[in-house]
Formats: structure tokens, C-alpha cells, sequence
């Protein structure tokens, strides 16, 4: 059983990689200790294979039709440093390098292959628990926190915006974020949900979102986890955001708008390279496979691995 | 077969990972816990290591559960690991502390002798004076001690298993006489051991 159970855990972490774990921006919702460092460096993957289609007001795959987006794909290199300033305060700084692919054919029936990387974001971000309780009813370690993160767009010179590295639009998260083990079995649960507002995107000629105020959506996640060896933590769950406004990108043949979502499984391994009392050093590798999505440009699977690590200055 | 179907596919591979290691393995940290427990090798190892290796120490076993006579000057000690008595669990697990009574009772001196909570807390724990703050408490009167910030879990844990510790002893106490060259056994009924 022990082997057939470590057998099929290898075979996982092997085969997997995956979306990050923790809100990407605000951290880990369990937080981090005061005089504590952590710094954290990862990839994310996603390949694009379908968009929305204004004929079908459907998704569809990408290269279905001889107009408008034919492949894109994205790469992010994100480094993250984060500080505990109190016990139940911690801030960070994200700096996110995107590497840009898109293939697409405008409206002239020329045929643009548009390849950037440039430093597309500076995120600032910082989290408040105002409740951090060794037990509360069934629920232990319970942490009930609110998190927060300003993201300052460097990306929006022309070429950029055009190979699909994002909307270079400023950004705000915030709303509650959650961690607990149910009893004493060693099972966790982590989350949070997070109202997520975006500006207005300049007028870049040939764009697709030239000029469109980006559609604010609510980013939630709902995960399980669990440590079942000293070196090793998993876990699974839901993950994804629902579009709180028309999204101007997602046009039906009558002008009217859509509202755009997206709703994943999402499955997450992290070795620990000192075990699990240093929790917060280890590789993760996180997978998001979308079972529900409409929005301008979609992945099948999203891709993450990363490295994190913990100075203690105490 | 594309990189969606390869998810799909590895997804329920991954579940099912994740549920077998729930069910089949068990808590790797309890499972360490109760090997050093079990371990008198160990315990005689981690009272030299605490007391110094010229410390006058015999080991016993009153019921199972382990306690050492310490001979200090003219004084004699009982010394108590809270890990053989409580199995309070702090942020990650169990902190192990030795803890030194008099014959009256009164602890006298306490130092965590291993833990499985995140190292630098509970150095930051120790270096901080926490564990000063029992020294010269009385039988039966509950510890008034502050948290060190930021590592209140691993605190608690060292005061409860404390308490724990020095409740179950007082219960052993009443079938031990200490005041003899060895201890002895009050009662017949009483299993009274030396660890070797």
C-alpha cells in the first residue's frame, strides 16, 4: 500500500506542473511571521487554444476561422519578496517579466506573427490577519485575514499590449483570505476571494481591447491540502474568477456584451527541503485545468513551478 | 492527445495520490514522536545531553511512564520529559521539554530539549526568556505567562503539555517515595522500573 501510495504521489509530481497555490500577488493565506524573508521566484505556462468568437458567441478554437488571434502563448517569470513587518502584517513586491507570443491575421488579412518579453507589472501588496486563533470550534490554526495588492502596469507600449502580455491597465485586489485545519486530521483548508478592478486600456490601433475598460472580476479559490510525509505536501481544489462587469472583449453579433469567467480544478504538489517545520522552503509545482471559461483568450491547462525560501531575522 | 486531455487524465491520477497518502500514510510527525518515546536509548541520551554529561541521573518507569532522579550538590531533582506525558501539539507538532522539580514539586528549571515546530521560533521562544517564566511555580497553581509574539502557538503548546506534565506526575507522586537512596513503590500494585 505504502509503496503503491508513494508510487502514484511520484508519478503525479512527475507528470505535473502547475497555477500558483497562493494568491499570486498577495501570498500564502497563511501568511508569514514577523522579521521573517521570504523571497519566492516562479513560472507560469499557459498556452492559449481557443478564443471568443462574436459569429458563434461561443469559444473557439483558435485558428477555426481566418481573422483575428490563430496562437498565442505567454510565459511569466514572477519574483516575489515578502516581509513580515508584524506578527499578523506582512507586505511584498512582485515583479512579473512576460515573454509574448501571438500569431494572429487583422483585419487587412495580413497574416502577424508579434513576439515581446519586457517587465510587464510591479505588484505591492500587503496582508492583515485579524484573526489568528490555535483553535476556534473544530476548525484549528484558524487565520482569517484580508490581503490587498496594487499592480502598477509597465507594459503598455504598443508592441507589448499587441502580443497579448496583458492589458497594461492599473490594478487593485482585495477581500478576505482563509486557512485552517478541520480537527485533528491534519487536513487544511486555504483560500480566499479577492474583487479584482482594472482601469481603462489605451487606444492601440489593430488591438482587440483598444480602448476598453477591462472588466473587473471576483478571483477565488477554495483548496484542500495535505502533508501525508515530512517532505512532502499536496493538495486540490477550485480555483478561478467570475467577470463582475460586461466584458467588452466578449461581444455577441448583436453588440451586446458578455460577461466573462473562468472556473478551474486545480491540483498542487510542494516539496519541503528541510522538512515541514521549515514549511515555506520548498518547490511547488501547480496545475489549472479549466472546466468552464469564457473570455477573450483561454488555456486548456495553466502551468506553474516555483522556489520559495525563509530568512529568519529574529 | 493534447495538453487538456493530459490534464484530465492526470487529474483523477493526482486525487487519487492525495487520498491514498491520506488513508495510507500515517502522520509522519506522531510516528517520529512515538519512536523517541519508545526509545530509552534516546531518553537517557537526551538527559545527559540537558543535564550535562556529568550529571548524577538514574532513569525509571513507574507504570510506563518515565521519570529521572538527579542528584544536584546535595540537592535531589526529579526530571520530567513533557513529551512522555502530553501530546499537545504546537504549530507544527510537538515541542519536548525537560523540566526539573524539586521534591516539593517546584519546578526549578525547564529547557526544550527537541521540538518539531519551525526551528527559529522556538529558539526566538527560548532566547526570548518564555520558558524563565515557570521557573518557582507551585504545584497546582496554573501558569500566568506571556506569549513571546509571533510564536503564540508554540508558546501555548509548552505551557499546556507543561501543565499536563506536572498534573500526571502529581498523580504519580502520591505512589513514589523519593526520599530514599532509590526511589521505591508505595503500593504492591505499583510497577516501579530502572531504565538501563
Amino acid at each position: 500500500m505504502k509503496r503503491i501510495t508513494v508510487l502514484v504521489m511520484i508519478l503525479a509530481l512527475l507528470s505535473l506542473s502547475f497555477h500558483l497555490s497562493a494568491e499570486d500577488t498577495i501570498g500564502c493565506s497563511k501568511g508569514i511571521g514577523k522579521g521573517v524573508i521570504w523571497p519566492r521566484l516562479n513560472i507560469k505556462v499557459m498556452n492559449f487554444t481557443e478564443k471568443w468568437s462574436r459569429t458563434l458567441e461561443s469559444m473557439v478554437a483558435m485558428d477555426s476561422d481566418d481573422c483575428g488571434l490563430q496562437d498565442a502563448s505567454i510565459r511569466q517569470l514572477d519574483f516575489r519578496l515578502g516581509y513580515g513587518l508584524l506578527h499578523n502584517l506582512n507586505v511584498g513586491v512582485n515583479l512579473k517579466y512576460t515573454w509574448g507570443e501571438a500569431d494572429k491575421i487583422n483585419n487587412a488579412g495580413k497574416f502577424l506573427s508579434l513576439s515581446e518579453k519586457d517587465l510587464t507589472q510591479i505588484w505591492l501588496s500587503g496582508q492583515w490577519f485579524f484573526m489568528d486563533k490555535h483553535a476556534v470550534g473544530p476548525l484549528k490554526h484558524f487565520k482569517l485575514g484580508l490581503g490587498a495588492s496594487y499592480g502598477i502596469p509597465l507594459n503598455d507600449t504598443d508592441e507589448n499590449l499587441l502580443a497579448g502580455m496583458g492589458p497594461g491597465v492599473g490594478q487593485f485586489k482585495l477581500g478576505p483570505m482563509w486557512h485552517f485545519e478541520l480537527g485533528s486530521t491534519g487536513l487544511e483548508l486555504a483560500g480566499h476571494a479577492l474583487y479584482q478592478w482594472k482601469g481603462t486600456a489605451r487606444e492601440v490601433q489593430g488591438w482587440g481591447r483598444s480602448g476598453h475598460n477591462i472588466a473587473d472580476t471576483l478571483n477565488y479559490q477554495f483548496k484542500f491540502e495535505y502533508t501525508p510525509f515530512n517532505f512532502m505536501e499536496c493538495g486540490a481544489g477550485l480555483t478561478g474568477w467570475i467577470g463582475m462587469e460586461d466584458d467588452m472583449s466578449l461581444k455577441n453579433l448583436d453588440g451586446s456584451l458578455n460577461k466573462g469567467y473562468n472556473h478551474s480544478f486545480m491540483v498542487h504538489a510542494e516539496i519541503f527541503f528541510m522538512g515541514d517545520q521549515y514549511e515555506k522552503r520548498k518547490i511547488f509545482f501547480i496545475m489549472n485545468i479549466p472546466y468552464a471559461q469564457r473570455a477573450m483568450k483561454t488555456a486548456p491547462v495553466v502551468w506553474t513551478l516555483g522556489v520559495m525560501w525563509t530568512f529568519y531575522t529574529f | 492527445m493534447n495538453t487538456r486531455r493530459i490534464g484530465f487524465l492526470l487529474l483523477p491520477l493526482f486525487l487519487a495520490g492525495i487520498l491514498a497518502a491520506a488513508g495510507g500514510a500515517d502522520n509522519q510527525r506522531r510516528r517520529r514522536h512515538r519512536r523517541s518515546r519508545n526509545d530509552s536509548h534516546k531518553y537517557q541520551r537526551i538527559l545527559r545531553h540537558a543535564l550535562g554529561h556529568h550529571a548524577q541521573c538514574k532513569a525509571y518507569s513507574l507504570d510506563g511512564r518515565r521519570f529521572a532522579v538527579v542528584e544536584q550538590g546535595d540537592e535531589r531533582l526529579v526530571a520530567l520529559l513533557t513529551a512522555d506525558y502530553s501530546d499537545v501539539e504546537g504549530y507544527r507538532g510537538v515541542t519536548n521539554s525537560l523540566v526539573l522539580i524539586d521534591l516539593e514539586g517546584v519546578i526549578r528549571e525547564i529547557k526544550v530539549v527537541e521540538s518539531e515546530d519551525t526551528p527559529p521560533y522556538v529558539r526566538r521562544v527560548v532566547r526570548k526568556g518564555f520558558l524563565d517564566q515557570f521557573k518557582g511555580l507551585k504545584p497546582g497553581v496554573a501558569p500566568e505567562v506571556d506569549a513571546v509574539t509571533g510564536a503564540t502557538m508554540t508558546c501555548d503548546a509548552i505551557r499546556d503539555s507543561l501543565v499536563e506534565t506536572m498534573k500526571t506526575f502529581a498523580d504519580m507522586a502520591q505512589k513514589l517515595d523519593l526520599s530514599g537512596p532509590e526511589p521505591r513503590a508505595k503500593e504492591e500494585s505499583t510497577t516501579l522500573e530502572k531504565i538501563e
